[in-house]
């Protein structure tokens, strides 16, 4: 069992800067997810990690020893590839046992461990099929199984179930989670998926274009995003963003959009931050942070532009002012196209954001917004 | 039957005639020609086989076509490999026990082609796994090796000639081998190369991770996922060695003489077209790669490494 | 504008049945979405809505009238596929433009005009005429695709899962966008798609399939709320629905079920006495379905707890945690809001909304009620 931990590490493949400065450190037992988009360097850092790509600059550790320049397989970690990259050659018991076998482990060990971590993964009927013959799930679990018979110092995983169907995947990941908990060993789990990021990791770091953005707990990524990115990454349908424009005076700031009109309490954040009278700024609000079909003194007007019911839940999205803002709403609320509807902001939930997307200031349940709707 | 459920549906158009008859005139034909083409094809390799069992007066006949042997013989097959024949007929036991056996000369080319194969696949796999996999001598090194082959290598015939006359390789079979591994060895990398290729590059990076070197992921985890890959690229490089005749024909005279030379050589002199002997002798030529063709039939098909990747 | 009918449709490829007796109406101007699992048979009813596959039986009605035997170019379909075909060394305005130049009676350049702007703005591409298609971002292609499609005004639209290459938040404005598109341009749309998400979020009906047989067809209410079998309950839902094993009885002459395990009370299904009553699955045969936020979590003491389970997990999902807990060896799902969020080891009860729980037969798979 190990820490893992990453110092500066920048990776440049010809032109392209794959990973620039990227540090962190992964606490021992720690569920770590790292997030971003396609090509933001996610496959690039665990491949570092493992020791498939050297860093052009910056340092490796695991616990407090420097593995830089350390032999991938002398680094007893282990990984899973998106496509899995299970020996097509070999059953499953011969995928299972391979990793055992390069470590010269006597073939009785060998035999009741893969017993062991196949019973684990429920695979223990497979043991003599190939991998052709099993299904998605099935090869994930055996992809898992290669990655935990030998027992490393920590697991990384890339995306290892975006590509199982979305039933599969629910299961996977409530597995996985469990699988992490019990086993107790360090996990870095690549994903694109911002739910299998939240719903599974014990802190999550966020990645755009080589660039760490932000590491924090789900609920630190969720409530206080540092950045526009951040707030649009994680969260489905993710956070609304409504341009409004800045007025400053006497030292108060307010926030005004032709609808509606912000005070934002004096605040150690917005007085440091570069907003001035008259610049362009945004208010972000999440879908669940606005309420459709309230009454009240700072309810706004809105028009339905089109509603969507999930079963479960309905996004609406609202037409308020010449934006569309969508709005998270309980399936009890019945609106129909172009219904006009009142709705209203948690003021409580609400971020402030510069115009280049930096955050300024967020709410995170503190009352430090006031909403006026504009006179009419 | 629409019609009866108008109430639901009403569907006011009928569903068209059929076009049967168009379409079996269409396969009709399409068959015909499919036969008469392969027939075409065919022809050759039944005149060859036909001809290997017919006695020595139904080779050439003047005036007169033999199109399946009167007489079924396998004296061919005998002169071939040189068993001496008693009895039977006169003028075919003057041809045929004259001593000579085409043995020596099959030998030769069994060494020759299964060396020169052996040559070219060592040499060539590892050249295409360093191509594939790390792009080993840049974008124009797979060009470069490929052009070898761009040339007739009768071009290259004579001079080589003198240097294997100068160094002692002429007429050996070792200079055969040299010579059929350095021609073919091109191909194995080409097809090698796309076999490579094939197999994701995670694989052998999950055998190294697991431990091995780099040498052992290549042997462990990628050579044993393109195995199909590698039987069709050692019979086909078989093949082309295997029926070479003119690298033969200069390289060699006597010591290293491969069987299609000989094959050659049953032609003209005292006793004329030996027809009958050279078809006996192409048919024991057409053998080999005919019976690991079937061998190797399943691992001709592609598709080994399917279930290795998520897809 | 058109009607379709499938009037029991079915594909048959060597041995492989892909699409058997499938029956449908999809009305005019509507909004239906074929949603299935991959190799459910949607994409090859689809194509041969299209045209791209005959049919092995059964017919297909355009308006009442049969075109199985009509090539794909003389059924006036418009596609959209998942991988944009679009022309990247042209201008979004000649790839637009496109379908319209290539007709026998090509358009006047002023009509050509009127129609590009019209389609562009309905694709909200309107700034973007002038661009090299092959420049713009990949969501900016999918909407000249689908711009092409429109502007040869086809009377039924087809859309091959045109969105999963996206990525998820404009997958999110997509679907917005073009339920708002088909409610203005009021084309008939079949949308093929294995995201129930999709379908629920942008179809006016769900044609659920499964193994080439259609499970359910209903408006996404009904599918979600009344699915009709076990396989549709599970398919849709963006949490997975509970399924619990459970025991039929009669007491006072209530019929009620109780789900299998330690001290779990009753729940009266007196409404649907007759089909449990008539089902094979009675006495022993019975599963209880329940999605995860029609369960209330109260205190474990509870009158009100269906019954009493120990929180396992918690999935934090910022808007709504998933709450996993352990009953009787099983995993329930529930959905809670972030601010009261249970501790791991917690006993809890479980309020289950009597109507919400849905009896499944597990020989035929089918809801009573």
């Amino acid at each position: 069992m190990a820490g893992v931990r990453l110092e500066g590490v920048t990776k440049r493949f010809g032109s392209v800067t794959a990973l620039d400065e990227v540090s962190f450190q992964v606490e021992d037992g720690e569920f770590f997810a790292i997030l971003g988009p396609p090509g933001a360097g996610k496959t690039t850092t665990l491949r570092t990690i493992v020791g498939l790509e050297t860093p052009d600059e910056g340092d490796v550790y695991l616990d407090d020893e420097r593995v830089t320049d350390m032999w991938p397989g002398d680094r007893d970690i282990s990984i899973v590839f998106q496509n899995l990259a299970l020996y097509p050659d070999k059953s499953v018991y011969g995928n299972l046992a391979f990793p055992l076998v390069q470590q010269k482990v006597a073939k009785s060990e060998i035999k009741r461990r893969v017993q062991a971590t196949a019973e684990m993964l429920h695979i223990d009927h497979l043991l003599e099929r190939k991998p052709g013959k099993l299904s998605g799930g099935e090869r994930q679990r055996v992809a898992l199984g290669r990655a935990m018979v030998r027992e490393p110092r920590a697991y990384l995983f890339d995306e290892p179930i975006s590509a199982l169907d979305a039933l599969l995947r629910l299961e996977m990941r409530t597995e996985l989670k469990r699988l992490q908990r019990d086993l107790g060993r360090t996990l870095v789990y690549v994903t694109h998926d911002q739910v299998e990021a939240m719903s599974m990791a014990d802190r999550i770091a966020i990645l755009r274009e080589g660039v760490i953005q932000q590491i924090d707990l789900p609920e630190g990524i969720y409530h206080q995003p540092v950045n526009r990115f951040v707030a649009t990454v994680v969260g489905s349908p993710p956070m609304n963003f409504i341009p409004c424009t800045v007025a400053a005076s006497d030292g108060a700031l307010r926030v005004q959009h032709p609808l509606f009109d912000v005070a934002v309490s004096a605040h150690d954040a917005v007085l440091r931050s570069p907003l001035s009278d008259g610049m362009p700024c945004l208010l972000g609000i999440r879908p669940e942070d606005v309420r459709v079909g309230a009454a009240g003194s700072d309810a706004l007007p809105a028009t339905v532009y089109v509603s969507e019911p999930l079963g479960g839940e309905t996004v609406v999205d609202l037409q308020l002012g010449n934006r569309i803002v969508k709005a998270l709403a309980p399936p009890t609320v019945k609106v129909a196209q172009d219904d006009e509807v009142r709705v209203s902001l948690d003021l409580s939930r609400l971020h402030l954001f510069t115009d280049a997307g930096d955050a300024v200031l967020s709410a995170a349940g503190a009352d430090v917004f006031a909403l006026r709707p504009t006179a009419r | 039957m629409a019609a009866v459920e108008a109430g639901r549906r009403s569907p006011a158009v009928a569903r068209p005639a059929s076009r049967a008859p168009a379409a079996q005139l269409k396969r009709a034909g399409r068959w015909i020609a499919i036969t008469v083409i392969a027939a075409v094809f065919a022809f050759p390799i039944y005149w060859t086989v036909t001809m290997s069992f017919k006695p020595l007066p139904e080779w050439n006949p003047p005036g007169k076509v033999f199109w399946v042997p009167h007489e079924w013989t396998l004296d061919n097959y005998r002169s071939i490999f040189g068993i001496q024949i008693g009895g039977g007929d006169a003028l075919g036991d003057i041809l045929a026990n004259t001593g000579r056996s085409g043995l020596p000369f099959l030998k030769n080319s069994i060494i020759a082609a299964t060396g020169g194969t052996l040559v070219a696949l060592v040499i060539g796999i590892f050249a295409a796994y360093g191509i594939a996999r790390f792009r080993a001598g840049g974008r124009m090194l797979p060009f470069q090796i490929l052009q070898l082959r761009m040339f007739p290598p009768i071009a290259i015939i004579i001079p080589l000639l003198f240097m294997w006359v100068y160094i002692g390789l002429w007429d050996s079979l070792l200079g055969l081998i040299l010579l059929y591994g350095a021609v073919t060895f091109p191909f194995v990398v080409w097809l090698m190369r796309s076999f490579f290729q094939e197999v994701p590059r995670e694989i052998s990076e999950a055998a190294i991770v697991d431990g091995c070197t780099q040498w052992g992921a290549f042997f462990k985890a990628v050579l044993p996922q393109v195995k199909g890959g590698l039987a069709a690229t050692a019979l086909f490089v078989f093949i082309l060695n295997w029926s070479d005749f003119l690298i033969a024909l200069v390289m060699s005279q006597d010591r290293a003489k491969t069987a299609p030379v000989y094959l050659q050589s049953l032609q003209g002199g005292a006793s004329g077209q030996e027809y009958g002997n050279q078809a006996a002798l192409a048919m024991v030529l057409i053998l080999p790669p005919a019976i690991f063709g079937i061998l190797i039939q399943r691992y001709l098909v592609r598709g080994l490494t399917f279930g290795a990747i998520k897809r | 504008m058109a009607q379709i009918v499938l009037e029991d449709l079915s594909k048959r490829f060597g041995d492989l049945l892909a699409v058997g007796d499938l029956a449908l109406e999809i009305p005019h101007g509507s909004f239906v979405a074929l949603l299935g699992p991959s190799g459910c048979g949607k994409t090859t009813t689809m194509n041969m809505i299209s045209g791209l596959e005959q049919p092995t039986g059964g017919e297909i009605y355009f308006d009442g009238q049969p075109v199985s035997h009509l090539e794909p170019g003389q059924r006036n379909v418009g596609f959209v596929f998942q991988n944009y075909a679009i022309f990247a060394h042209m201008t979004v305005y000649d790839n637009l433009a496109f379908g319209l130049r290539v007709r026998k009676k090509g358009p006047t350049k002023e009509q050509l005009d009127e129609q590009v702007k019209k389609v562009a703005d309905t694709v909200r591409l309107g700034a973007a005429l002038e661009r090299k298609a092959g420049r713009l971002s990949v969501n900016d292609m999918q909407k000249v695709a689908l711009g092409r499609s429109m502007i040869v005004e086809p009377a039924i639209f087809l859309l091959d899962e045109p969105f999963s290459n996206l990525d998820a938040a404009f997958r999110a404005y997509m679907r917005a966008e073009l339920k708002r598109i088909q409610h203005d341009v009021g084309q008939t749309m079949v949308y093929v798609t294995h995201d129930q998400v999709e379908a629920m979020s942008m179809a006016d009906k769900i044609a659920v399939m499964n193994l080439g047989r259609l499970q359910q067809y209903g408006t996404p209410d009904e599918i979600y709320n009344r699915p009709a079998n076990r396989f549709v309950a599970n398919f849709v839902g963006s949490v997975l629905i509970n399924l619990l094993p459970g025991r039929y009885e009669t007491r006072e002459g209530r019929s009620q079920v109780v789900p299998v395990g330690a001290d779990a009370r009753a729940i009266d299904v007196s409404d649907r006495r007759a089909a449990i009553e008539a089902s094979p699955g009675r006495d022993g045969g019975l599963t209880l379905g329940i999605r995860p936020e029609r369960i209330r979590l109260v205190a474990p003491d509870s009158s009100d707890a269906t019954i009493r389970a120990k929180v396992s997990l918690v999935e934090p999902l910022g808007a709504k945690d998933i709450i996993h807990l352990s009953f009787d060896g099983q995993d329930v799902r529930a959905v809670g809001a972030p601010g009261s969020r249970p501790r791991i080891g917690d006993d809890v009860g479980l309020d289950f909304d009597a109507e919400a729980v849905h009896v499944i037969d597990d020989e035929t798979g089918l809801v009573l009620r």
